[in-house]
């Protein structure tokens, strides 16, 4: 027989207790749902943030570099980066085709790019904001935009050493732009971004934690006109004396501003000058030759043991340590004055004169004029310099050491202790940034570091006269300044061969060091060229230091020099002694004789007695 | 109380699932649809929509069809969607997702042959139990082939392997043999049995082991087994009271796995709040008390335990996946009565939900006619107008104890 189900009604208390089981399981349902969405919810939720989110940095506009003046020297503009997900381009072709005029890139690139499933890739960088827009406002799946800026230098590479530059992340890597990079990079913004596991950023999920703080702006020192005057009249020169590397630096004596740093060098095959890798001024370590002889006649005059009127005895050669020291020209036993000692450039009178003031003192003063010590520009990779204390001197130091054969100099340097001559004995350590400029627009004065006297006044004054003779009529008559009373010293040195012992032959660094106007000096100059030719690289420098000195002199409308009137019997070119007698090569010498010849004969320029 | 009758209540309640089953699907679905590159953020709303329309067709169908021809068709339904589970398995036919082969067809158009056997198992289980289960019966008659038939069954399904499907299937059978009156202890028996191997099934498998371990502290498990109940917790979370609003919230923006099927409910939770998973929860609790009064109402045997088990697929389904998404059991793939993505699923439960409605049909006419004398219709709309509520209350409370006892003999009287 067939079962039948002819019995309607389900058992009650069997469907009663599958009721209540399901009833039971739909409660415990409600109850963890309240736990987990109202008790508990906010521990989970804060897992959820926890567990996707991202900080990114939105881009703070780099503050700008001006010049003295204001003018702009580098600023950043803001920039777009287009970009694509490429896994969400559906048609590159048609993409490519309304992208490319407006990225300014070529159809066929495009599409090549956009074809490639990989993901995140750049399509243009750098381009207007506004094509950016034009951009996004296509509403093409997977195309980006970001914001990005650029570094720009309005004046080219002017005084790029020095200004330095910016790497593609946009930070300073070289130059003021590397040493002022943190204020100048600002604070940038922070954005939240959430992201989906596959990587792609929510719309939703933009959360701005922080606005990007642009970066404070810098006032320089430098004079751009200036700064361009110096490069060309140095260019010119490296040109014209076939010197590969050349450096240049006017400062105001009083303030420590640095008006001007070149840094040039140039192909000697072809003459073409670009400005140099590194900041030459600051960075490039050197014998500075005689230049150096103002640490032998500073220190002997504050101490009185010789005044600028002292004879001194100068024998045709001395002998110290197995080394034989002699002037550039041989000569027999002739008497200087101390001035004619410096403004011939002397070898012999100036070690004469170190060995009464003894090695201790020397090391002393040339510790006290700076060298061997850091000049507080804290330029990027500036060198303090190579000064070896006395007690580790060989037995030749104190021939070579007073003729700035031992101690290695920046140009820097030599500048510091030329404008401390010219500002009465007080060193004003230098400086490069005049201002900083908050994105508001506050100035703020960067804390000066304290001067400091390293020679009486007294001195300063009696050596500014002797070094004016140098000009006058010694070793740097062709730094002259028409108008102006100019006071300076020579220097050439060897340069000492890399690759072995001694000395490259005909190789010199040439130095030109000197400030105007001699009466009121108010600008200080340092010229340096590397390898010029001849034998006397002071004389190569000197030119360009007139020329240079001549423009600064009409920029900043210095009042010209009363006629001098120089005093004391015993201040007179002649006599000439050994400097008469030239052998080729002596070219400072014979420029000194035809100026002061020029000078009697046209009644112009410095009268002398 | 006075509930509104069942054969009401049934479409309204569909209708609203179903509604918000396509919004939550447009609201939870667009990011995946271009991940999974679909080409369109429409994809899956669309599809969903027009799965939403063949539902109702298959509803509609499922209404009209009597119930006594589905109950010949049994063996048809039964043979053919084991057939289809064996095509699932041979190479050539089945397509695999994510690990397991669970669907059949090419292209674009593929379906479920296991949602198919839910259908074809309930009502073929249902004519089995009312055929010869009993409690003055021996337990062994009906449980045999029951048993037999679903460990079959189960089997084929559990090849793919799909362990939710075979725990729904395995669900509706005990309920249906608890309803049929089988003896208890032998039922009890049998579930003793089924649950050891489940158990050695769950921990045979390493991913299942994991998962079941890991769903007691998922965030142990955070980026492992546990990585999906944590999301789900997560996403749940930060739905809070209110919810994150549609289509915000980040759970489907890839962080939610199956954030449109099996976690659709973590998605509602977190873009309505609790407010909205409370009504989705509530409309589902609802329909499967509803389910419990049109079997209980039915007036015969079979359409009773046919909608007692249509009623133990909705209930269940809604208690697994809820119960997941919750945390509270393990993860095994069960969809979201109504809510879910997905056309099988949807599609079947549609046309169970077609023949409870029939059967709620039947069963409040059963009752009209024993109350009303043959003209119910039109009284029972009266009283339902009518002016005393109370009145009319009490009255239907009298009515309905007289139908129950009444209601069988007549509909079966009436239907020959």
């Amino acid at each position: 027989m067939r079962p039948t189900d002819r019995t309607p009604a389900l058992p009650r208390r069997r469907i009663l207790v599958i009721k209540v089981g399901v009833a039971l399981a739909f409660l415990v349902l409600v109850a963890q749902l309240v736990y987990v969405q109202e008790v508990h919810s906010l521990a989970y939720a804060a897992r959820a943030s926890y567990e996707t989110t991202q900080i990114q940095p939105t881009p703070a506009l780099r503050g700008a570099i001006y010049d003295r003046e204001g003018r702009l020297l580098a600023v950043s503009v803001e920039r777009s980066e287009v970009y694509a997900d490429t896994n969400l381009v559906r048609d590159p072709a048609s993409y490519a085709a309304i992208l490319a005029p407006l990225l300014g890139t070529f159809e066929a690139a495009l599409t090549s790019q956009l074809s490639v499933k990989t993901g995140y890739t750049v399509l243009a960088r750098n381009i207007a904001v506004a094509n950016a827009q034009a951009v996004l406002s296509k509403g093409l799946a997977g195309i980006y935009a970001k914001p990005t800026t650029v570094r720009v230098y309005p004046a080219g590479d002017l005084a790029e050493p020095v200004i330095g530059s910016v790497n593609t992340n946009g930070l300073g890597y070289a130059g003021l732009e590397e040493q002022y990079n943190a204020p100048l990079s600002g604070r940038p913004g922070e954005t939240e971004v959430t992201y989906s596991p596959q990587g792609v950023p929510l719309p939703q999920g933009n959360r701005v934690v922080r606005s990007a703080q642009p970066g404070t702006g810098l006032e320089l020192t430098i004079d751009e006109p200036l700064q361009y005057a110096t490069e060309e009249a140095l260019a010119g020169q490296l040109r014209s004396q076939g010197a590969p590397q050349g450096s240049a630096i006017i400062m105001n004596v009083r303030t420590g501003a640095v008006l001007a740093m070149a840094n040039l060098v140039s192909n000697p095959a072809t003459g073409v000058v670009t400005e140099a890798p590194d900041n030459l001024a600051t960075n490039m370590v050197y014998e500075p030759g005689s230049v150096f002889k103002l640490v032998t006649f500073s220190a002997s005059l504050a101490d009185g043991i010789i005044t600028p009127d002292t004879p001194v005895t100068i024998p045709p050669y001395i002998d110290l340590g197995g080394w034989r020291f002699s002037d550039a020209e041989v000569h027999g036993v002739i008497r200087y004055t101390a001035t004619q000692v410096i403004a011939y450039s002397s070898n012999l009178g100036t070690i004469e004169i170190t060995g009464r003031l003894g090695a201790q003192r020397l090391a002393a003063q040339i510790s006290n004029l700076g060298f061997g010590r850091p000049t507080g520009l804290g330029f990027p990779g500036a060198s303090p310099g190579i000064a070896a204390p006395a007690s580790s001197w060989s037995a030749s130091a104190m021939g070579s050491t007073p003729i700035g054969e031992d101690t290695g100099v920046t140009l820097m340097q030599l500048t510091d202790l030329m404008a401390s001559v010219a500002n009465g004995g007080v060193m004003v350590p230098p400086r490069l940034v005049r201002a900083e400029i908050s994105p508001k627009g506050k100035l703020t004065r960067p804390a000066r570091l304290a001067s400091r006297r390293v020679m009486p006044a007294q001195a300063a004054q009696e050596l500014t006269g002797m070094l004016e003779r140098v000009v006058m009529y010694g070793t740097g008559v062709e730094a002259g300044v028409p108008g102006y009373n100019v006071a300076g010293k020579t220097g050439t040195s060897q340069i000492v061969n890399p690759n072995g012992p001694g000395f490259i032959p005909g190789a010199f660094w040439g130095t030109f060091c000197g400030f105007l106007p001699a009466g009121d000096p108010s600008l200080a100059a340092c010229v340096v060229l590397v390898r010029p030719r001849g034998d006397y690289g002071g004389s190569a420098a000197a030119p360009v230091f007139s020329e240079i000195m001549q423009y600064a002199a009409h920029l900043f409308a210095i009042p010209p020099s009363p006629p001098p009137v120089i005093t004391g019997g015993t201040s007179q070119p002649v006599p000439l002694g050994w400097q008469g007698i030239s052998a080729p090569g002596v070219n400072d010498s014979r420029a000194s004789l035809r100026q002061i010849v020029d000078q009697a004969v046209s009644g112009k320029g410095a009268r002398v007695d | 109380m006075k509930a509104i009758p069942p054969s009401r209540a049934l479409p309204l309640c569909v209708v609203m699932l179903l509604a918000g089953g396509v919004i939550m699907s447009l609201a939870s679905s667009p990011y995946m649809a271009v991940v999974l590159d679909h080409h369109s953020v429409w994809y899956f709303f669309l599809r969903q929509s027009a799965w939403s329309v063949l539902g109702i067709v298959a509803f509609l169908v499922a209404a009209w069809v009597k119930t006594e021809r589905l109950r010949k068709l049994r063996y048809v339904l039964f043979v053919g969607a084991i057939g289809l589970l064996v095509m699932v398995l041979l190479p050539g036919f089945g397509k695999s997702m994510s690990g397991s082969a669970r669907w059949i067809g090419t292209g674009s158009i593929s379906i479920q042959p296991s949602e198919v056997m839910k259908l074809a198992w309930v009502i073929f289980a249902a004519d089995l139990t009312a055929r010869r289960a009993g409690s003055d019966r021996p337990a062994k008659e009906a449980l045999f082939p029951v048993v037999g038939l679903l460990t079959l069954t189960g089997g084929l399904i559990m090849l793919q392997p799909d362990l939710g499907t075979t725990m729904v299937i395995v669900g509706i059978t005990f309920v249906l043999l608890l309803g049929s009156g089988v003896r208890g202890r032998a039922v009890a028996g049998t579930a003793a049995g089924f649950m050891a191997a489940g158990a050695v099934l769950a921990v045979a498998a390493p991913y299942r082991r994991e998962r079941l371990l890991s769903f007691l502290h998922p965030f142990s498990h955070a980026q492992t087994a546990g990585y999906q109940v944590a999301q789900s917790l997560i996403s749940l979370g930060t739905g809070h009271t209110v919810g994150v609003g549609f289509g915000q919230g980040t759970a489907y923006w890839g962080f939610l796995p199956q954030a449109n099927t099996d976690f659709i409910f973590s998605t509602i939770g977190q873009q309505t709040g609790i407010v909205g998973a409370l009504v989705v929860l509530g409309l589902l609790a609802f329909l499967t008390w509803t389910g419990f009064r049109v079997a209980q109402a039915a007036p015969n045997r079979f359409e009773a335990l046919l909608a007692l088990g249509i009623t133990a697929w909705i209930g269940g389904e809604t208690i697994l996946n809820i119960g997941t998404s919750l945390g509270v059991l393990p993860v095994t793939g069960v969809p979201l009565p109504l809510i879910s993505y997905g056309g099988s699923a949807l599609v079947a439960t549609m046309a169970g939900l077609g023949i409870l409605y029939d059967i709620a049909v039947h069963g409040e006419r059963g009752l009209r006619t024993v109350a009303d004398g043959g003209s119910g219709r039109t009284r029972a709309g009266a009283a339902a107008k009518g002016t005393g509520r109370a009145d009319s209350g009490a009255r239907s409370g009298t009515r309905r104890k007289a139908a129950y006892a009444r209601s069988g003999a007549a509909v079966a009287g009436g239907s020959g």
